[in-house]
């Protein structure tokens, strides 16, 4: 459905994609995850044909983007990271707006528009200026917007992270829904809470690269592993690096008296680690082992590549 | 089409909402109108500030015709102004604000955007010319009644200064294409619309430059009749092909543009 080959885009001389490949399936909610400045907006504005790209291939649904571009972008749907309207509009001018835009009837436009406000919950707020909207109403007008023209593909550029829990679980229903239509949605996020929820597969960018990529089940099993957390008595010192010395040992936070062991080999650890902390003259107050989850597998692989 | 259609409309209410045609068309109307009465008042003013009592009526005559060209006169340095400064961002603003992304992300046709702004402006302000002038026209023939301006002439005056303004528009479009901030793009604007003129005084090229329409409005305003120098076709054809090269490069401006 989406096809990335060896993208290359670069701002003056500022390489800012190095040469990204990707596969997104049809019907498939696909994570895009990485820091803020790794390229993520820069590859949606590509994927949407907003901006140009200096090499690679862009495929959709087939097609390349080069030649195609105009067809491409009527089957494609957009929500920017902050999406702009015109503020003097109210929502349902700027829906009849873009109908017109897309060369529906009168009937139909009036039609889609009531049934999207309900959908995003703007049916209230409909006859007001969009210019005194909330963030998380436009938000959720450019979710409408996105998907008015009933697009194959949706892109949504970190749609739930101006907003509070609240929004965040209306929009992440909305993508859920969209799935049962089997719509491909190309989500960018950093709120990995947001990808475990409802993302099959999941990239992470790293500083224009791909540092991982893969089905979410998949990851989890392959990466998952044991986090113990250790809080000592009193404060901690060279405790990091003794513990680092180990070689089944590969990172460690601390915070305060409180250290987090991320360990490469999970039966080592079961038996080693006690033993180990035991031997400082620090008593230990609390020893606990979690699963770690996506965040950690994000850090582990982002900071790896550093 | 769709995107003509939906800019032309979407222009239409931008015009209203963020007070463009109010500005632009009270600026036309109120020179229309204070104009002949500031004709009228001047001598008055002059004579009550000069201590010889000076015949000033009889130095400073003023006919309905010479109120029109005078109200012409500020149309093409005031109110060209004020249009060029309201207009100025009509694609950088755009551009800038990223309003642009939900359109192009619909496919929205870029020579749809440039059409649908140029062809609202281009008669909005026609319209707005036509008020202006049937106004002064009205006022000026008020105020002085002892000659009178034949009524076709001053539909001559409205048609060629429309043509020149709808030149002016397609020419800020362009150059809001290309400037990043509008400002630039209003301050080149005036640079082109107030230099070219004096192109005409140097090569022999004056009845193929825009200007030329305000020279000859200015001249039938005085003769009372419809007589140009040259064919005043020949400068309307030309201004139509300009206005179509200026109009297709900011399609092709747009269509470059990356506004993501
Ligand atoms: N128009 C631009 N001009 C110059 N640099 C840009 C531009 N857009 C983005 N960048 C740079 O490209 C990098 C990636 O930006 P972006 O794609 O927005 O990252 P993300 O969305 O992952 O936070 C950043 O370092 C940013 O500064
Ligand atoms: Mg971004």
């Amino acid at each position: 459905m989406i096809e990335l080959k060896e993208l290359y885009k670069k701002y003056g001389s500022h390489i800012v994609l190095n040469g990204i490949s990707l596969d997104v399936k049809k019907g498939s909610v696909f994570g895009f995850l990485g820091h803020n400045g790794a390229g993520k907006s820069t590859t949606m504005n590509i994927l949407t044909g907003l901006i140009n790209y200096d090499s690679g291939i862009v495929r959709i649904n087939g097609k390349d983007m080069k030649s195609n571009k105009n067809e491409i972008m009527k089957n494609v749907g957009y929500l920017p990271e902050t999406p702009k309207f015109y503020p003097y509009m109210n929502a349902y001018e700027y829906l009849s707006f873009i109908g017109n835009l897309s060369g529906y009837s009168k009937k139909e436009i009036r039609n889609r528009s009531k049934e999207l406000l309900k959908q995003v919950k703007l049916e209230s707020a409909e006859k007001r200026r969009i210019g005194g909207y909330s963030r998380g109403m436009k938000q959720r007008l450019g979710l409408a917007v996105s998907i008015f023209n009933k697009p194959e593909i949706l892109f949504l550029d970190e749609p739930s992270s101006a907003l509070d829990p609240e929004g965040r679980r209306e929009i992440i229903e909305i993508i859920q829904n969209l799935k049962k239509q089997d719509i491909t949605v190309f989500l960018s996020t950093h709120i990995l809470n947001d990808v475990e929820r409802v993302c099959d597969e999941v990239v992470i960018l790293n500083d224009g690269e791909i540092a991982l990529q893969g089905k979410l089940n998949k990851i989890k099993e392959d990466y998952i592993l044991p986090v113990y957390d250790i809080e000592f008595e009193n404060s901690i010192e060279n405790i990091k690096e003794l513990l680092l010395k180990e070689s089944w040992i590969y990172n460690i936070h601390e915070k305060n008296k409180l250290i987090s062991v991320y360990v490469k080999d999970r039966d080592t650890a079961k038996k080693q680690l006690l033993k180990l902390v035991s031997r400082f003259d620090n008593p230990v107050t609390s020893y606990s082992m979690r699963k770690s989850n996506l965040e950690d597998i994000f850090l582990r692989v982002v900071n790896k590549n550093e | 089409m769709n995107s003509f259609k939906a800019y032309l409309l979407k222009e239409f209410k931008e015009g209203i909402r963020s007070y463009k045609f109010l500005i632009i068309g009270v600026a036309i109307i109120i020179f229309a109108i204070l104009d002949p009465i500031m004709l009228k008042l001047l001598p008055r003013i002059l004579a009550s500030q000069s201590n010889i009592a000076l015949p000033l009526d009889e130095f400073i005559k003023v006919s309905q015709g010479a109120a029109l060209q005078n109200y012409l006169k500020d149309i093409n340095q005031i109110i060209n102004i004020v249009i060029i400064f309201s207009l100025m961002g009509i694609l950088s603003d755009e551009a800038k604000e990223k309003m642009l992304v939900f359109p192009y992300s619909k496919g929205a046709s870029k020579a749809g955007i440039v059409l649908g702004k140029f062809t609202n402006y281009a008669i909005a302000i026609s319209v707005f010319l036509t008020f202006g002038f049937m106004i002064n026209y009205y006022y000026a023939g008020v105020l002085f009644p002892d000659s009178f301006i034949n009524f076709r002439v001053v539909l001559v005056v409205v048609g060629l200064s429309s043509i020149y303004f709808i030149f002016n528009i397609s020419l800020i479009i362009l150059l809001s294409s290309v400037f990043k901030k509008g400002i630039w793009a209003g301050m080149s604007s005036i640079g082109i619309i107030f230099l070219l003129p004096l192109l005409g005084k140097i090569l022999p090229i004056k009845r193929y430059l825009p200007s030329y329409l305000i020279d000859q409005c200015n001249k039938i305003l005085a003769l009372n009749n419809i007589t140009f120098d040259y064919n005043v076709l020949t400068t309307i054809l030309g201004i139509t092909i300009y206005v179509i090269i200026l109009n297709v490069t900011s399609i092709w401006v747009m269509n470059g543009k990356e506004i993501a």
